[in-house]
């Protein structure tokens, strides 16, 4: 079986490496070259998952040494319980993401290589799946180098607009401003063991000072958080995602920023074996502020892929939430419980990668048939693209952490393990944070079940508000298949809990030596405190009542008789200018959060008299509040600090002789 | 289990005539009759529906889910027995979510007409729905904090056998922290005038606007649940003396009448206060909720530092 196992995995790792090399080769040939790219990385991650499946259910970890480059140097993949789990997080999104690009990338034919931008694809995923599965710090820092530049070429694809290079600059930066933390603390780390592989880390941790722990915590926290885009580190985000071509926004949001969930449980759980208490109340925190923040910006949000970027941050808060606890439980020495949330967490990981995927597939879908993507000019889409609308909402009640969809379970443990902190950790700072962190994370669902309202109802109902909306077309069949088996993942994955419990189970044992009690097939019992849910039993009575109500109904009264007419517009003809904006929909928030927004405002009235102006330009800008106190500065420090080393870089060639005579004297003094 | 539903679903349109007869009397009104919101449920049933021809699919679905989702949290509130069969299948955090769908669903359909009065009032529901949630989630906690458990039943069970009395400070700041998210979720004034659907006052009403027959019917009897639940809740964290535990059919029956009286005295307070106040601007509402959230974290720390 592992050996089985062993093939699959190396299988998987070629496909991939096949779609990017024959995408290349047939690039002359968009259409072939997209078949080719496309096929192959769908079943690479139909394969990869399949392996993954059988690591975690037959509990055996397998090594596959791929390259001897010398005898210190291998480069080896090693997928354990936790790689295996997040293999196959990866694997299930590509699987969709492929389906769905082979109808999104037809769009380019003829514009942009498609064979460059689906071998891309395939190298990028490949990437990812190195990232997760290699056991050697050199090994991972160059897949994580290769994943951030990769990404950051499919950021590229448009790059003729100005947005989108001003975007890929961005996350350039940022994401080397991570990339440098993570190579500091790997580098500590190896100050300590001598070694540069993963288990020498991993033996070595209880030998480790408690201050070095710390430093390695706080390194590693930022330097993963930034990829995983928690606020204040997030800015990279919501520019990068939407300037991406949707599917490749789909994998770097769904995907891509769990590589640092990850890399952080490596860290955290294997390399140092937990820490000290204030850990767990850096990430809650951190956490919470991501999450309400992230949602809040993403309220305001007229562009769709810019929403679903931001409400990705709020997200990682809600992970980070569930890792903050569970470092807390850890540091109070209650397995358990710890376990909980750790599960509660990798579940989130799961479903935030399958809903999430869906929901840029959505947006892509709308931006392909509309070719835009502000919700103010879209409208009535629901009538010319009735699938793109019911995935999408499916997706967006997921999202919105809606009953029975999954979105809800991992979100349901969350909450149970944010209030366990307070009823069963006896110190009285844990009970008051764990209630508030328990609200906060209420705060966010309702936020996010606003902005859904917005984004859906603003794009899909009523009347179109353009010329572009009114010519929309459904999308083609490869494409909703794609959308269909992510929205089939939201259903199972919600009713049914015991499927994906059996896999985090596995994961979280390794971890705490702790496992749920119970069959966990059709509802989820947590801790011994009886808490417990069923999403399945949920939807059966729903449905009960339903089909009853409905039976009540007609045998009482008969069926509905139904007339259609004009919406009442107080007597005059609706037209869509009369609609609700998505600007007027989020302006309630605004206002009421106006402090924290930090907003800025600006309105130009044009025209003769102000009484009576010929046009009016309203503008809100509503991260302010972080750009102004926090990258402003920075920026400007960078910036003088660069114009002092300058003098030392005069591009005069005198002095650039003076330095090497002055380093020669100085090496040669050395030595002697 | 499906006898509590159909009790819910039998009795909110009492209540709600309860609160419309005492409202009318503390106005030197005669007013409707109590039986009053029957006749219009049923009336509504009866008549043919005009819908707008611009709305799609949604607004035939959305009363049947909304009224479905309030029915279905129903069965997870203690309202005369304490029914502990089914209740592994869902908690508090289930009931609030739930009553989220049932939200959702009608903020989605006000924007499905077109018109900008369906806007208005699905864009402040949602703005008000976000603060009055966090409010409604601290005064659930400051309540479960004690017994640790966010399932009702046990709560309820707890709350009684405990002997938290009246005069805990913590328990009084709670009460007035919960209370003033009753009248925020079911729609009252000062919140929100639930018998008007004027551009200024209109919330709830606005996003009914464009249903008739059917479909209006049940979204208000749903309103009508919705109302019901939230005093049971109310009830059961409050006064949950005198529920019944066991099977038992006299004292089931006798529980079931001190509830139904729990509930008229409930809805005539709140009666009492929509009398007495006047509906306030929307953007002042978030800072009367935020005086709900002080009292809740109040209402915390003096259990956690007692």
């Amino acid at each position: 079986m592992e050996d089985f196992a062993t093939h699959l995995f190396v299988l998987s790792l070629f496909l991939f490496i096949f779609g990017a090399f024959g995408a290349l080769c047939f690039s002359r040939h968009a259409k072939l070259a997209n078949v080719l790219a496309h096929c192959s990385s769908f079943l690479g991650g139909l394969v990869g998952a399949t392996t993954a499946v059988l690591v975690l259910s037959t509990k055996q970890s397998i090594v596959v040494t791929a390259w001897v480059i010398m005898s210190d140097v291998v480069l080896r993949f090693k997928i354990d319980m936790l790689s295996a789990y997040f293999l196959f997080v990866v694997s299930l999104v590509t699987v969709a993401v492929s389906l769905y690009s082979l109808g999104y990338v037809t769009e380019y034919y003829g514009k942009k290589s498609v064979g460059l931008l689906g071998s891309g694809l395939n190298l990028f995923v490949l990437s990812m799946i190195a990232v997760i599965t290699v056991d050697h710090s050199v090994s991972f820092l160059i897949a994580w180098e290769l994943m951030s530049l990769l990404s950051f070429f499919l950021v590229m694809v448009e790059h003729e607009k100005a947005e989108t290079r001003k975007a890929g600059y961005v996350y350039v930066v940022m994401t080397h401003f991570g990339t440098v933390f993570i190579i500091l603390s790997f580098l500590i780390l190896f100050f300590f063991t001598n070694q540069l592989d993963f288990s020498s880390f991993t033996q070595m941790a209880a030998h480790l000072p408690a201050s070095v722990k710390n430093i390695v915590f706080l390194l590693s926290f930022i330097g993963f958080g930034t990829k995983a885009g928690m606020i204040p580190l997030h800015v990279w985000l919501p520019r990068a995602h939407p300037a991406a071509p949707s599917h490749v926004s789909a994998l770097m949001s769904a995907v891509m920023i769990k590589t640092a969930i990850y890399g952080l449980l490596r860290v955290n759980y294997d390399f140092l074996k937990g820490g000290a208490t204030w850990w767990g109340a850096v990430v809650l925190g951190i956490g919470i502020l991501s999450a309400v923040f992230g949602i809040l910006f993403g309220v305001a949000e007229n562009d769709m892929k810019r929403f679903l970027a931001f409400s990705s941050a709020e997200n990682i808060g809600i992970i980070f939430m569930g890792l903050g606890a569970s470092l807390l439980f850890r540091s109070y020495h209650e397995p358990l419980l710890g376990a909980l949330a750790l599960t509660a967490l990798l579940y989130h990981v799961l479903n935030h990668a399958i809903f999430k995927g869906l929901l840029f597939m959505g947006a892509g879908s709308v931006l392909y048939a509309t070719h835009t993507k502000n919700i103010n000019e879209l409208g009535g889409l629901i009538r010319f693209m009735p699938w793109t609308a019911v995935f999408f909402l499916i997706g967006g009640m997921s999202l919105a952490a809606f009953p029975p969809f999954n979105g809800f379970m991992s979100e349901w443990a969350t909450f149970q393990s944010l209030l366990h902190l307070s009823f069963s950790l006896h110190s009285p700072i844990w009970k008051t944070v764990g209630g508030l962190a328990a609200a906060a994370l209420g705060l966010t669902g309702a936020l996010v079940a606003g902005s859904v309202v917005k984004q859906f109802g603003t794009a899909f109902l009523a009347l179109p508000r353009t010329p572009h909306a009114i010519k929309a077309k459904e999308v083609p069949l490869v494409m909703r298949l794609g959308m269909g088996m992510l929205a089939c993942g939201v259903v199972v994955f919600g009713v049914w809990p015991g499927l994906v419990l059996r896999m985090t189970n596995t994961a979280a044992e390794s971890y705490f030596h702790q496992s749920l009690t119970g069959r966990a097939m059709l509802y989820v019992p947590f801790h011994r405190s009886g808490e417990s849910i069923s999403l399945g039993g949920i939807a059966i009575i729903f449905f009960a009542i339903l089909l009853l109500l409905i039976a009540v109904l007609r045998a009482s009264v008969g069926k509905s008789n139904n007339h259609y007419d004009e919406t009442w517009n107080c007597g005059t003809p609706l037209v869509p200018s009369m609609e609700y904006t998505g600007t007027s929909y989020s302006h309630p928030v605004l206002m009421i959060f106006k402090r924290i927004y930090g907003i800025k405002r600006k309105v130009d009235i044009q025209g003769e008299y102000t009484y009576y102006p010929k046009r009016i330009r309203h503008r809100l800008k509503t991260e302010a509040i972080i750009e102004t106190k926090l990258y402003r500065p920075l920026i400007r420090g960078t910036v003088s600090l660069s114009q002092r080393l300058r003098t030392i870089q005069n591009g005069n060639l005198q002095s650039y002789l003076a330095y090497m005579i002055i380093t020669l004297i100085v090496l040669l003094l050395w030595i002697r | 289990m499906f006898l509590q539903a159909v009790i819910i679903i039998l009795l909110a349109p009492f209540i709600q005539g309860v609160i419309k007869k005492t409202k009318a009397r503390m106005q030197n009104r005669i007013g409707p009759s109590v039986w009053q919101p029957y006749y219009d449920v049923m009336k509504f049933m009866k008549k043919d529906a005009v819908l707008s021809r611009h709305s799609s699919w949604l607004s035939i679905v959305t009363p049947y889910v909304v009224f479905v989702s309030i029915v279905t949290a129903g069965i997870f509130i203690p309202t005369y027995t304490v029914n502990n069969d089914w209740h592994f299948i869902g908690d508090v955090i289930l009931v609030v979510y739930l009553f989220g769908v049932a939200r959702f669903f009608t903020a989605l359909t006000a924007l499905d007409a077109g018109g900008s009065f369906g806007g208005m009032g699905s864009s402040r529901e949602m703005a008000l729905s976000a603060i009055a949630e966090l409010a409604l989630l601290l005064s659930l906690f400051a309540v479960c904090l004690s017994s640790e458990t966010m399932k009702l039943p046990n709560l309820v069970v707890s709350l009684t056998h405990n002997g938290w009395d009246w005069f805990t400070p913590s328990y009084g700041l709670a009460f007035f922290a919960m209370l003033i998210v009753v009248i925020a979720e079911t729609g009252r004034i000062p919140v929100d005038n639930p018998d008007t659907h004027l551009e200024l006052t209109m919330v709830h009403e606005g996003m009914l606007l464009e249903y008739s027959g059917r479909y209006l019917g049940l979204m208000m009897w749903a309103a009508q649940i919705k109302q019901l639940l939230f005093l049971s809740l109310f009830i059961s964290l409050f006064f949950p003396w005198g529920i019944a535990a066991s099977g038992d059919i006299l004292q089931t029956s006798l529980s079931f009448l001190l509830y139904v009286g729990k509930l008229i005295v409930l809805a005539m307070l709140l009666a009492f206060i929509e009398t007495m106040y006047a509906k306030i601007r929307l953007f002042k509402v978030p800072k009367l909720l935020g005086a709900s959230m002080i009292l809740s974290l109040m209402a915390i720390l003096l259990q956690v530092f007692e």
